[in-house]
């Protein structure tokens, strides 16, 4: 116990005390003040949103890290360019190649390397937008998202997956179910029959005693 | 009461299935109902998972998948409901299952600097009898799981980030037999820091702690996790996680020593072209045990899958797990069956499955599904079982 006391009071020292925590970096500070002050919008924000408008929020963990968002995302053919970078801000060229994406439409695209192929073909169908939040409002929910973690390997208590699946579930691309198949006390005791409990001896029978006949 | 069931499923597929017409009918305002309903028919070679005298049955499987998906910048709330109901053409003494589950995820960023989130996950499921070693072991093992989670994560500095999160987990089963020893609270809390090295990657480190109860019998245990882990992503081809730590578990059976241990787990997400996508993982913990009388097992288990899309039309979906579970007799809890010495040991569970998908049209598509299952185990009767289906899925 005392062991285990001292490795928590370490682990919570060197978080709070962490030399990386206190690495300041000011572009990286200056660019997101920036973001903030003229409602620009980061590839972190807009992958966070998309995650959420998509209708992806329930096949990620609760407390989705960067990564989450970006595997599923890109599991499902949903990236920038040159890929997801979370200071990276939004641009028009990358704003029209991801609506393309969750509409489907990426083989409809003639040039892909061209931002401008990708603006013009959201034009020829119609679809426009003056800000990012108007783009993402005409984003439907995807209907066959795939999540191709087969099986959730997390040790972590706050999100490994449930110890209980429906059987049969096979919605998510080729997910497999976790085997669980419960052995209660009950069915040990049916694997291995208990020897009958020994019946305690009987007491000895009290010798009938004959009541004094009547004297006559 | 099995037509109350099927009935009560037709009429909420029906009732759900013209909300959703209607819904996408009104254009852009319908943009936040999903439905999807899957149908498939399928071959089942070995219904109660026997070793030998196996029965094969077929199925027919019906998914409805409701979702609802709102909007208010900056909180988003998901719903999704999804009962599935299964026939089989030969399953004594019950032929059908019911099964519900409905997930609830809200999302709120309250400021540039914190956001915080909900999820709760609902399960109801009919699970099917289990026989073992010739035996009937359970008539009936139907259950209600709900796990319930909240989280914070805010930003301290430019590149700090600090998670807070809490879990509760509940599981209950109907069967008193099976309740007295199976059923069981979790609860979880922890503490995550998580620090951007450079744009693309991440350090992170992690403080969690675990309780678990028993109704009966106490198998239950308190565990600490402290832990490192590292997150990276290369451009729109990876991304990687890997978590490593250590593990030290007090069991609340006093005859079970404690137990430390490290764990770890890593994923990888890969995409080789548009059109390929692949996806691998595995770790190692310390894990509830599935097994009474343990109140313990050490489980490994890996998993890769591949997505190829063949044509725009057709994709193939491809994946494999195995998971090795270790079950020590000095993990036993104190208990009053004559148990043999023996009863202990590993289980080993390889699962593949396959699955080929054909999209009609924008709502319409075909597939084809394979799935296979092999246990061996050191504890119960060992199997394999074969599963085949084709199916229709449409998405309103």
């Amino acid at each position: 116990m005392k062991s285990r006391n001292g490795w928590i009071a370490l682990v919570l020292f060197a978080l709070v005390f962490s030399p990386l925590a206190a690495r300041m970096q000011p572009a990286a500070m200056a660019q997101e003040e920036a973001s903030a002050d003229q409602d620009l919008m980061t590839e972190a924000e807009l992958a966070s949103m998309l995650v959420n408008v998509l209708g992806m929020a329930t096949m990620v963990p609760p407390n989705a890290q960067p990564a989450d968002v970006y595997a599923i995302l890109l599991q499902n053919g949903i990236s920038p360019k040159d890929g997801w970078n979370p200071t990276n801000l939004v641009t028009i060229g990358n704003l029209a190649r991801i609506m393309v994406q969750c509409l489907g439409d990426t083989d409809k695209i003639e040039n892909p390397e061209s931002d401008k192929s990708w603006v013009d073909y959201l034009k020829s169908i119609g679809v426009e937008f003056g800000t990012i939040e108007d783009a993402i409002a005409q984003i439907d929910t995807k209907d066959d998202v795939v999540a191709l973690k087969a099986v959730e390997v997390s040790t972590d208590p706050l999100r490994k997956a449930a110890l209980i699946r429906p059987v049969d579930e096979q919605q998510l691309g080729a997910d497999l179910q976790f085997f669980n198949r419960t052995l209660s006390r009950e069915d040990v005791l049916k694997l291995f029959p208990q020897p009958e409990p020994v019946p305690p001896p009987a007491p000895p029978k009290p010798r009938p005693v004959t009541p004094n006949a009547p004297r006559r | 009461m099995k037509q109350f069931k099927i009935m009560g499923l037709i009429a909420i597929t029906a009732l759900f299935s013209h909300a959703g017409a209607m819904a996408a009918e009104a254009g852009s305002g319908g943009n936040w109902l999903s439905v999807g309903n899957r149908l498939r028919f399928e071959y089942d070679d070995n219904v109660y998972e026997k070793s030998s005298g196996k029965e094969d049955s077929f199925k027919l499987i019906e998914e409805l998948e409701l979702g609802v998906t709102l909007n208010f910048e900056p909180t988003f709330l998901t719903l999704r409901y999804r009962p599935s109901f299964s026939w089989w053409e030969n399953r004594e003494p019950d032929d059908t299952d019911l099964h519900h589950d409905f997930d609830v995820v809200l999302n709120h960023r309250a400021s540039p600097r914190l956001s915080m989130g909900l999820k709760n996950t609902f399960r109801y499921a009919e699970s099917p009898e289990e026989i073992d070693r010739g035996t009937v072991v359970r008539e009936n093992g139907d259950y209600i799981y709900n796990v319930t989670d909240g989280n914070l994560d805010y930003q301290i500095l430019p590149r700090t980030y600090m998670l807070v999160g809490g879990r509760y987990t509940v599981l209950r089963y109907d069967e008193s037999t099976v309740a007295q020893t199976e059923d069981y609270d979790i609860w979880a809390a922890g503490l995550t820091l998580r620090q951007n090295i450079t744009d693309l990657s991440r350090v992170m480190a992690d403080y969690r702690r675990e309780s678990i109860s028993y109704d009966g019998d106490d198998r239950g245990s308190d565990s600490d996790y402290i832990g490192l882990g590292l997150e990276h992503v290369l451009g729109a081809s990876f991304v990687g996680v890997l978590r490593g730590g250590y593990q030290m578990k007090d069991f609340n059976d006093a005859t079970i020593e404690d137990a430390e241990e490290p764990y770890f787990d890593v994923t990888l997400t890969y995409i080789y072209s548009p059109r390929t996508r692949f996806s691998a993982g595995g770790g190692f913990s310390m894990f509830e045990s599935d097994i009474y009388p343990f109140a313990n097992q050490d489980r490994t288990i890996f998993f890769a899958s591949v997505a190829h899309e063949l044509t725009a039309k057709i994709s193939l979906y491809l994946a494999g797990s195995y998971q090795l579970s270790e079950y020590d007799t000095d993990q036993r809890i104190a208990n009053d069956l004559d148990l043999p010495s023996d009863f202990s040991g590993d289980e080993d569970i390889m699962q593949g499955s396959a699955r080929v998908a054909y999209q009609v049209n924008a709502r319409n598509s075909l597939e084809i599904n394979y799935q296979y299952i092999d246990l061996q185990s050191d504890l119960r009767e060992d199997f394999d079982r074969n599963r085949i289906s084709i199916g229709w899925r449409l998405d309103i």
